[in-house]
């Protein structure tokens, strides 16, 4: 029973730093979760640099079901982040073509794959967007980045970026919209701005 | 949200967006999806938002994932610091413990004085004869051979003194009751001046066919005695060079 205490009690803990915004609970995460990935990657043909790579990016798609609030707290994290790593590694071997047999053990499979957003990633305007995004400065990489990716509110991001109101955000992001298209048609090597 | 009904309402930005972010309710979600598959211009622009999407967020994974792999790496690194801290916090330690013993048992430098008294109080039988007890400094696999002696009769110089030593052992049974001592790491032995030179009887447990490997004086008032694997330091009275 005191096990069952400490475990709803640290996972919550946890929780709670992530929807924060507390980076450090993924370091944790990170830590605490190593051993079991490593052990299901080495096992099915990859490397330390895969497990390294697989985690960091399982941990992510954890923090963003949080943030999107499409985080189903059904199991422990330690099960999602499996099922999305296993996921995540087997997606990428289908992808190389590996001739493959898969070890692994009966886990119960938390994570519901990719997103169709997800599923665009290696799209290749989708790469010109996440070029132009290195170049486009702020207020507008900021502004974007909060309004697409960690999915704030006008409101939240008016008050995290000192806009006045929902409304200049509102204008704003459709500028910086415009301008991040005329970047990624630079990259695309579409237009000659 | 206006407009949701109409035709082409790809063409409302808003509406397009909340439609890819899943912002809209079920009915009417079914209702625009129910008008894309008539419309290919609208999936187009369907597909080119999700797209701009997409890309923005790849990007903010790909800067998180970076983050983290600094903030991971940086982790590793105070722990590997930390570790690395505690080592050389263990070698200092090491190192003055081991300064400790050697200057208390070994130091070559002759202007040592404070070597520990041994000496047990009332046990002087006489100005010639003494008890007292030998500290092992160290245990050591091999002993130089110059050190090796097959008697038990050694002569030691340093300087202008010479001296003899005789070397006796005892077994510890014979060690007089009270004459015990329950300080670890410590050897009990008789020390005795005779004209024939100074004789040191161990009283131990083991006994060996070459009970003594060697024997070397240290500072003017002690010696070390290596015994099987064992280096045994002790605080001479007088001074080994002591004459009767």
């Amino acid at each position: 029973m005191q096990t069952q205490f400490y475990f709803f009690n640290e996972e919550s803990k946890l929780l709670n730093a992530l929807r924060n915004g507390d980076d450090h609970a993924l370091v944790d995460l990170f830590h605490q979760n190593r051993r079991s990935i490593a052990s299901l990657i080495i096992r099915n043909h990859g490397t330390e640099d895969d497990v390294e790579d697989v985690l960091q990016e399982s941990l992510i798609i954890l923090w963003e079901r949080i943030h999107h609030g499409s985080f189903e707290y059904q199991a422990k994290l330690s099960t999602f982040i499996y099922a999305t790593a296993k996921n995540i590694w087997f997606r990428r071997l289908s992808r190389h073509r590996r001739e493959i047999s898969i070890t692994d053990d009966t886990f119960e499979v938390a994570d519901k794959g990719a997103t169709p957003l997800e599923e665009l990633e290696e799209n290749e305007r989708v790469l010109a967007i996440q070029q132009a995004m290195e170049q486009i400065g702020n207020p507008c990489h900021d502004l974007l980045l909060l309004y697409y990716w960690k999915e704030m509110s006008m409101e939240e991001i008016a008050r995290t970026l000192g806009f006045a109101n929902a409304d200049t955000v509102k204008s704003k992001k459709y500028q910086c919209k415009k301008v991040l298209e005329r970047l990624v048609k630079k990259v695309l090597g579409e237009g000659h701005e | 949200m206006s407009d949701v009904n109409s035709e082409h309402w790809t063409m409302d930005s808003d509406v397009l967006e909340s439609f890819i972010l899943q912002r809209i309710d079920e009915s009417e979600t079914g209702k625009l999806a129910a008008h894309l598959k008539l419309c290919l211009d609208c999936r187009q622009r369907v597909q080119t938002e999700k797209e701009f999407i997409a890309g923005i967020r790849r990007y903010g994974r790909l800067e998180m994932k970076y983050r983290l792999q600094q903030q991971v790496q940086h982790n590793q690194n105070k722990r590997y610091d930390w570790t690395q801290a505690a080592s050389i916090a263990a070698a200092i330690i090491l190192m003055f413990g081991a300064l400790f013993v050697f200057r208390e048992f070994g130091d070559f430098g002759m202007t040592k004085n404070s070597i520990r008294e041994i000496v047990l109080p009332g046990d002087k039988p006489s100005q010639q004869a003494f008890w007292i007890t030998g500290r092992v400094v160290t245990t050591a696999r091999h002993y130089h051979e110059t050190r090796s002696h097959q008697s038990n009769e050694f002569i030691i110089k340093k300087g202008h003194a010479v001296q003899t030593v005789i070397i006796h052992h005892a077994m510890f049974s014979q060690l007089p009751h009270t004459q015990h001592t329950d300080e670890p790491s410590s050897i009990r032995a008789y020390l005795e001046r005779t004209p024939q030179g100074m004789q040191l009887t161990l009283y131990t447990d083991s006994m060996t066919d070459t009970l003594i490997a060697g024997i070397e004086p240290v500072t003017p008032d002690s010696l070390i005695v290596f015994y099987q694997r064992m280096q045994i330091a002790f605080h001479i009275p007088g001074g080994w060079a002591g004459k009767i």
